[in-house]
């Protein structure tokens, strides 16, 4: 439970070092970002004090000193007051609430699977060493792993998707369907996301294949393993209850970092596939320079990230008993 | 035919054959090349740095000056094909090499020195300084990288190569950084650590001459590591349209590929060569880190009998295994 | 080099009738062809149903080989280059792996050195007590974590820790854990390797006397592993030391402390101080033990031995033969050492 608590605390720390980071980085760039986007937008701008407070709140500006700045600003992203988005001149937390859950939606399907693939994957080639699995597979999705994700992705959407036209190519639904909790609506969807979650399980499957394969080797030849096999246990079920459940374990703690870079991959997948998640939008909001909408969606990734390890976190807690009593 | 053997047959010393001097090959790189994989990946290494370096002498057609026809297929006058300006597809992979590579090392030059003066640091040092930089560490293991960089790069009015490096060098320390970092410390509780302490050597000096010597096989992994991160991102972030578009490099090549909807028009070969080109530099690095791993942690070695080598039976059955 | 002892040279046990298991002439090696070292020299050993036999010898003499070719759990590249083992007069090498299966832990069981390393960490133990029947018969969940209670009251443990992760339990308990699970299923053969060794002396003496109370009540036949030869010596009927792969010396345990005949022997009991009786002075054995890459012609000993002869024992490989009764020594000059 303390481990919970400590997790809990850290994860509180790193969100307020987003927001101060956020804070800080357009204070810290050369030129002002204020003026940048005064001369970019124009009488946009101009025209609304309102929108010229709050973005001399977040961008900062000649006037305001910086220990003022400071409170105004996480009273606002604490409040949810995160700006109106200057190219799109709607609130950002619309943009956000109207993206993100397509970016959860790729997310949940596309990483959960492959991190269960990989893992069961990574089991069975270190279980039979030499096997096929283990011949095939580990240098396979290994190689398959170093192809970037937006190669990957121009790729399947080439090959796949415009030669073979097997799959739809952009965007997370048909244009002429209407969005709504509708059978027709729903599978159109899938069918959209398949090419993207197919690109995301090649990217992300090697990964978890290997740490677990790694593990599992090491931890296959544990006293307790031997044991169990001299106890007259099943093969099979040495291989999943003694070995497999300590040896995700180590596998489980690389998440963190796992995460951090999954989102790359997925602001990649976004962009080529048109796919209207939280990564298109970042990149078209950060070479628009609109940069409320840039800063909330780093934050809004910054959340996510720090979300899914605490998650993790816990499940990690179930899983290992001797964290719970330290 | 009318050549002298240089090799005499096996079990007969002749004193006319010329002999070959022996290499003096440390341990540890034998020991890659013996394994086949990342032997492999030495020598695609090698020849993606080769080609990129050779690059003005290998083709005299510069990358950004239309040479020929746009939108071209493959053929012999242009290997890789041309894109829709025009610009030969092969001279622009091999010149925006030297880009994308000289970017990718030094930003992992910049990671890796940070990665290894803060791990090590922090795992000697313990109590207060290893809590700061832990902490550090972590937040920054934990907030995404790619969209830091492009809200960095938002921020910037204009981005070259590096700047690009820069800024990857400084968010990719972590990883690197926190497994150094626990490596040291299962080595610094040993005697040689301890001893160093006590006849009163210098932090600096144990940290870099006792500590730092004896993970050299990680820190080899951790330069792997970093170095695919490194070219990945560079790639990456020009990909998406935050490097300089007029600067020719992988990412950028790519870049022009997808904007000017050659995908659509079919021609292929405007993405697919540079795109292989990154990859397969990745794909190199991966294969020699699949020999460091073995190198490191010899339980990984393939055990059991080793199969005879078909070779060696058909032609030479006696010495075969 | 498989050395094969006549019939009528084979040490006889004290205890009349069939042996409980049989080893012949057992060749154990690790790896193949030229890199192959063989941990295991061709050994012959009988053991009696109800009888406890000692095996003695320095580390990397290949006596937990042994136990782990009985068990077949040999680690790759480890192998059963040769000889047999027979359990109740049925070979067991080459049997399939569900005849294996069901012999293992059910007729002969087997107790580690690390108890903390036998448990699996994330599990509770009455979970592994209960994986275990599960394994040999049909049983419901709850019935086996009955008996699992009743195991662990067996070695003096309390029945509530059938919930308990291996963690959460002290050392020597973690050993009782093990050595009730090693007898559930009552087998007629306990193989224990190094079970004290890594625990204090006086948890050591306690296991100790627990194992010779369950060993009594129960009656299942103890072969008991160590490096340790002041153990063996009040706990077993027999002993036999081993050396570099091979049998050197096989005495009931009384005799064997009163009067070795191997020399090796003989340095071994040496080597450990008595605590009362007049000082002696510590002999000890000089040298290391022998690479078995490379082992030294002929008696594997005679680099080390005090009463070695530069022509039998460097040339010809001593038997274990049989001198007089009950006792078997391998030196060509069994007895001459005092």
């Amino acid at each position: 439970m303390r481990f919970i608590l400590r997790r809990f605390v850290f994860y509180v720390i790193a969100f307020w070092a987003a927001i101060t980071l956020n804070f800080l980085l357009p204070r810290l760039m050369p030129g002002s970002p204020l003026d940048g986007l005064i001369l970019r937008y124009g009488s946009a701008i101009q025209n609304n004090p309102e929108l010229i407070a709050q973005l001399k709140a977040s961008l900062g500006s000649a006037d305001e000193p910086i220990w003022h700045a400071y409170p105004v600003y996480l009273h606002n992203v604490l409040t949810g007051n995160l700006g109106m988005s200057t190219a799109q001149q709607v609130p950002v937390t619309e943009i956000i609430r109207n993206t993100l859950p397509w970016s959860i939606f790729l997310v949940g399907c596309g990483f959960i699977l492959s991190f269960v693939l990989g893992t069961f994957l990574g089991m069975l080639a270190a279980w039979r060493r030499g096997g096929i699995t283990d011949r095939v597979g580990t240098p396979g999705l290994m190689a398959l792993q170093s192809f970037p994700a937006f190669f990957l992705s121009l790729v399947a959407v080439y090959f796949l998707g415009l030669k073979l036209g097997w799959f739809p190519i952009q965007h997370a639904y048909s244009n002429d369907t209407n969005p709504g909790y509708t059978w027709g609506f729903v599978a159109d969807a899938f069918r959209h996301a398949q090419l993207p979650i197919l690109v995301i399980l090649a990217i992300s499957v090697g990964g978890w294949l290997l740490g677990m394969r790694n593990v599992m080797i090491t931890t296959v030849q544990e006293d307790y393993v031997t044991v169990a096999h001299a106890k007259g246990l099943k093969d099979r079920k040495v291989m999943t209850g003694y070995a497999a459940r300590n040896a995700i374990l180590p596998p489980l703690t690389g998440f963190a970092a796992f995460f951090a870079s999954a989102v790359g991959g997925l602001i990649l997948v976004e962009v080529v596939f048109s796919y209207p998640g939280v990564g298109l939008t970042i990149q078209q909001a950060a070479l628009g320079h609109d940069y409320p909408l840039v800063q909330a969606l780093l934050l809004v990734f910054a959340f996510c990230v720090l979300l899914a390890n605490f998650i993790m976190d816990c499940v990690y807690v179930l899983l290992d008993p001797r964290v719970r009593s330290s | 035919m009318g050549e002298v053997s240089q090799t005499a047959p096996a079990g007969v010393t002749s004193m006319s054959a010329p002999r070959r001097r022996r290499l003096v090959v440390p341990e540890s790189v034998r020991l890659l090349m013996q394994n086949r994989m990342s032997a492999f990946g030495i020598v695609l290494l090698g020849a993606i740095v080769t080609v990129t370096v050779l690059a003005p002498w290998l083709t005299s057609q510069s990358p950004s000056v239309p040479n020929s026809l746009p939108g071209q297929p493959p053929s012999w006058t242009d290997p890789l094909g041309t894109t829709d300006q025009g610009f030969s597809v092969f001279s622009q992979v091999i010149h925006g090499g030297r880009i994308s590579l000289v970017v990718a090392v030094t930003a992992t030059l910049i990671a890796m020195v940070i990665a290894i003066t803060l791990g090590l640091l922090a795992a000697y040092s313990g109590g207060i300084v290893d809590d700061a930089i832990n902490l550090v560490t972590n937040i920054f293991l934990v907030i995404p990288t790619l969209p830091l960089v492009i809200v960095i790069s938002s921020f910037l009015s204009q981005t070259g190569p590096w700047i690009m490096a820069l800024i990857i060098g400084f968010t990719s320390w972590a990883i690197e950084a926190r497994i150094l970092r626990g490596q040291a410390l299962s080595l610094q509780g040993r005697d040689f650590i301890q001893a160093a302490k006590v006849t009163g050597e210098s932090t600096f000096r144990i940290i870099f001459f006792e500590l730092m010597p004896n993970m050299l096989s990680r820190i080899a992994a951790g330069f792997a590591f970093v170095f695919i991160q490194a070219v990945f991102y560079e790639a990456a972030l020009e990909f998406l349209g935050f490097g300089d578009a007029n600067k020719i490099s992988w990412g950028t090549t790519l870049f022009w590929a997808t904007n000017n909807s050659t995908l659509l028009q079919g021609e292929w070969w405007h993405f697919l060569f540079p795109g292989l080109a990154i990859s397969l530099t990745i794909l190199a690095i991966v294969f020699i880190n699949y020999g460091i791993d073995e190198l490191g942690d010899p339980r990984l070695r393939q055990t059991g009998p080793r199969k005879p080598n078909v070779l060696k039976r058909v032609f030479w059955p006696r010495s075969a295994t | 080099m498989s050395v094969v002892v006549p019939e009528a040279e084979r040490p006889v046990s004290g205890v009349a009738g069939a042996p409980l298991i049989e080893i012949e002439d057992l060749v154990v090696e690790y790896g193949f062809g030229e890199d192959g070292v063989r941990a295991v020299n061709g050994i012959s050993l009988a053991i009696q149903p109800g009888e406890i036999v000692g095996l003695a010898g320095e580390s990397g003499c290949g006596k937990s080989t042994v136990a782990n070719a009985i068990m077949q759990i040999l680690r790759a590249p480890g192998h059963v280059a040769g000889g047999s083992i027979r359990f109740r007069g049925d070979e067991l090498l080459g049997l399939k792996p569900e005849e294996i299966r069901a012999f293992r832990w059910r007729s002969v069981s087997l107790v580690f050195q690390s108890a903390m390393n036998s448990l699996n960490p994330v599990t509770r133990v009455g979970d592994q007590f209960v994986d275990m029947f599960q394994a040999h018969e049909k049983i419901r969940k709850s019935e086996a974590l009955e008996r699992a209670g009743d195991l662990l009251e067996l070695v003096g443990i309390d029945r509530q820790r059938v919930r308990a992760y291996p963690h959460e339990l002290s050392g020597g308990m973690r050993q009782r854990v093990i050595i009730a699970m090693a007898l559930a299923l009552r087998p007629d053969l306990l193989l224990m390797d190094e079970p004290t060794t890594a625990l204090d002396v006086v948890v050591q003496r306690e296991i100790l006397e627990e194992i010779q109370k369950l060993q009594r009540e129960l009656g299942f036949a103890v072969l008991f592993i160590t490096h340790d030869l002041s153990l063996l010596v009040e706990l077993s009927d027999r002993i036999a030391i081993m050396y570099a792969g091979d049998i050197v010396e096989l005495a009931p345990a009384d005799e064997l402390f009163r009067h070795p005949l191997h020399p090796y022997t003989a340095g071994l009991m040496s080597s450990f101080p008595p605590l009362t009786g007049e000082r002696k002075l510590m002999m000890g054995i000089p040298g290391s033990p022998p690479d078995l890459k490379h082992p030294p012609s002929g008696c594997r000993f005679h680099p080390r031995c005090p009463v070695a002869r530069e022509t039998s024992c460097v040339a010809d490989v001593p038997v274990l033969r049989r001198l007089g009764n009950d006792r078997a020594a391998a030196c060509h000059y069994a007895g001459e050492v005092r």
